[in-house]
């Protein structure tokens, strides 16, 4: 304990405790419509072909952060494009993301110097934030937020159930393709300071978790932000006090969360509602494609 | 000398604070965060505790080239304006292309020892003069590993060797050896990508056909296909060489560990 108290007094914590927050609040939202549009391997697709970016532009000799952010763009592009829909998505995504590591391979093999610095962008340490960093998270955390705001409507309609909301005239491939931007910003931003790891499981598992309890869109991004504070903090302060890296925490701690929520908590309240729509009876099967 | 805590001072290589710690005596306690021999370096998250190190550290040496890019990341966590950071690759003035493993150029530690006294002498003027004895002592300790590189330099200056990664590539070209491996098969060793087939055909031509008085075996970051070739080269009765990245815990100091490996290496040749 005495070393918690002593740890707290320090920049470096004090700063993974502002990204930390700020991050977990973004993919908490962001997540719940991951798995509710069943992005899951989508985020992963984002995630490793933020490295194939980076290394093409250490290749030009540009700097490895916007490559990351052209990587996620590009393939954000490339996979809403090619796959709208929900059926076929993960296809589209397997295709895209197996070029697009192939040609990550390819600029390392071109590229004659120490090529970790590629590698390196994916391992981000939220034990290394600087201030700026944690400016710059808010920045972008925010753009996400208000992108997010501005078309949660018509994204929650089309969600739920895209035949009725095409039919309606809502622009279902625009929101497909402006989501997995919004997406791309979130995970090319967060990487380098959470690495590829934390990622995948604050962008999937609060949201699959929140699902299993409650069928509300609105009350599923509360549980799911919840959840993902909780994971983040707690991750945070048990490395503080262990020295045990933060990643093993957080992805056990939502792990804890998410098999709480489908198995103990979320049983219970469908009995007590006694309600069987089929949405509910399909949650929790969109994580498992996840890898 | 005068007395008073020990300055915190950081390598984040462990050779580096072998170097800290021999001209530091015992002025400072050194701390490092790469340190783990049978851990790969280039795949590393960081503790709290190595974010503390960095973050208390009055002296941290880094190596720069790509090699622990993380404490870029950690000392920008933490703003401390008198903290002094020697980066190795700045101190000799070398591109982000080079061979990132510098430490095994006999020319690198003089010139980080010199640095180190230096910055060592600025945190504590009034023992500037310890710092500098001490700085002689640990050239005179580096002065038997010099002999013997010149030593196997007389003896064996061009006799053909094979690498499974350019780790000792620095030292080899001191001795004179002449590396047979492809540069594309260690590059993509190195940068864990397939290496071509016509590279991995090539590189085991030189084993089986024992083209090569020795094999240097990277001991420390390994793969399936790494020890694939060494042990063809165990079944071929080529000499095989274990080098590593840090100075594993059986070494005391960074003398010790290259004379020992000079000396497996002599012992490689001469067969």
């Amino acid at each position: 304990m005495d070393q918690l108290v002593a740890l707290l007094g320090y920049e470096f914590v004090q700063n993974a405790i502002a990204a930390g927050t700020v991050i977990a609040i973004v993919s908490g939202v962001v997540s719940r419509f991951v798995v509710a549009r069943n992005m899951s391997f989508a985020v992963h697709a984002l995630g490793e072909l933020g490295f194939t970016g980076a290394a093409g532009f250490i290749l030009l000799r540009l700097s490895p952060v916007l490559g990351l952010l052209a990587g996620t763009a590009v393939t954000a592009v490339f996979i809403g494009a090619l796959g709208v829909r929900a059926r076929g998505r993960d296809v589209v995504v397997g295709v895209v993301m197996a070029f697009g590591l192939g040609l990550g391979v390819l600029f390392i093999t071109l590229y004659k110097g120490y090529a970790n610095q590629a590698f390196a962008i994916l391992f981000g340490t939220i034990t290394g934030v600087s201030r700026a960093d944690v400016v710059l998270l808010l920045a972008i955390g925010l753009v996400t937020l208000v992108s997010l705001a501005a078309i949660y409507r018509p994204l929650t309609f089309a969600t739920v159930d895209p035949e009725v909301a095409e039919a309606r005239g809502v622009p279902v491939g625009a929101l497909a393709v402006a989501f997995l931007l919004i997406m791309a910003a979130a995970v090319a931003e967060a990487i380098q300071v959470v690495g590829v790891l934390l990622i995948l499981t604050l962008l999937i598992t609060p949201g699959a978790a929140a699902e299993c309890l409650t069928p509300r869109p609105g009350l599923a991004i509360i549980y799911s932000v919840a959840i993902a504070l909780f994971c983040i903090l707690g991750g945070i302060l048990l490395s503080l006090i262990t020295n045990a890296p933060v990643s093993v925490f957080v992805t056990s701690l939502s792990f804890g969360c998410y098999l709480l929520a489908r198995f103990v908590v979320g049983p219970r309240r469908r009995d007590i509602r006694a309600t069987s729509r089929p949405a509910e009876s399909s949650a929790g099967t969109t994580v498992a494609e996840a890898h | 000398m005068s007395s008073g805590p020990p300055i915190p001072v950081l390598g984040t290589e462990n050779f580096y604070a072998d170097l800290l710690r021999q001209i530091g005596g015992a002025r400072v306690s050194a701390s490092s965060i790469l340190n783990d021999p049978s851990a790969d370096p280039h795949e590393y998250e960081a503790s709290p505790a190595a974010a503390k190190l960095a973050a208390d550290s009055k002296l941290v040496i880094v190596n720069g080239i790509g090699y622990d890019d993380f404490m870029q990341k950690l000392l920008g966590a933490s703003t401390k304006p008198d903290r002094v950071v020697i980066n190795v690759q700045e101190t000799l003035g070398v591109k982000d292309d080079v061979n990132v493993h510098v430490w095994y150029d006999p020319a690198t530690m003089p010139k980080v020892a010199d640095a180190a006294s230096a910055a060592l002498a600025r945190l504590e003027p009034q023992n500037a003069a310890y710092f500098a004895d001490q700085k002689v002592k640990y050239l005179a300790a580096l002065k038997p590993v010099n002999d013997k590189i010149a030593a196997l330099h007389t003896k064996y200056a061009g006799a053909p060797i094979a690498f499974t990664e350019n780790v000792a590539g620095y030292l080899t070209d001191a001795i004179g050896l002449k590396v047979l491996t492809p540069p594309q098969f260690m590059e993509a060793i190195e940068s864990g990508t397939d290496p071509a087939p016509a590279d991995v055909a090539a590189e085991r031509d030189l084993i089986t056909g024992r083209k090569v008085k020795a094999l240097l075996y990277n001991s420390q970051v390994t793969s399936p296909l790494t020890e694939q070739i060494r042990d063809l080269a165990v079944k071929s009765n080529v000499p095989v060489v274990a080098v590593a990245e840090t100075i594993p815990a059986t070494f005391k100091t960074f003398q010790e560990w290259q004379l020992a490996q000079l000396d497996d290496l002599e012992k490689a040749l001469a067969k």
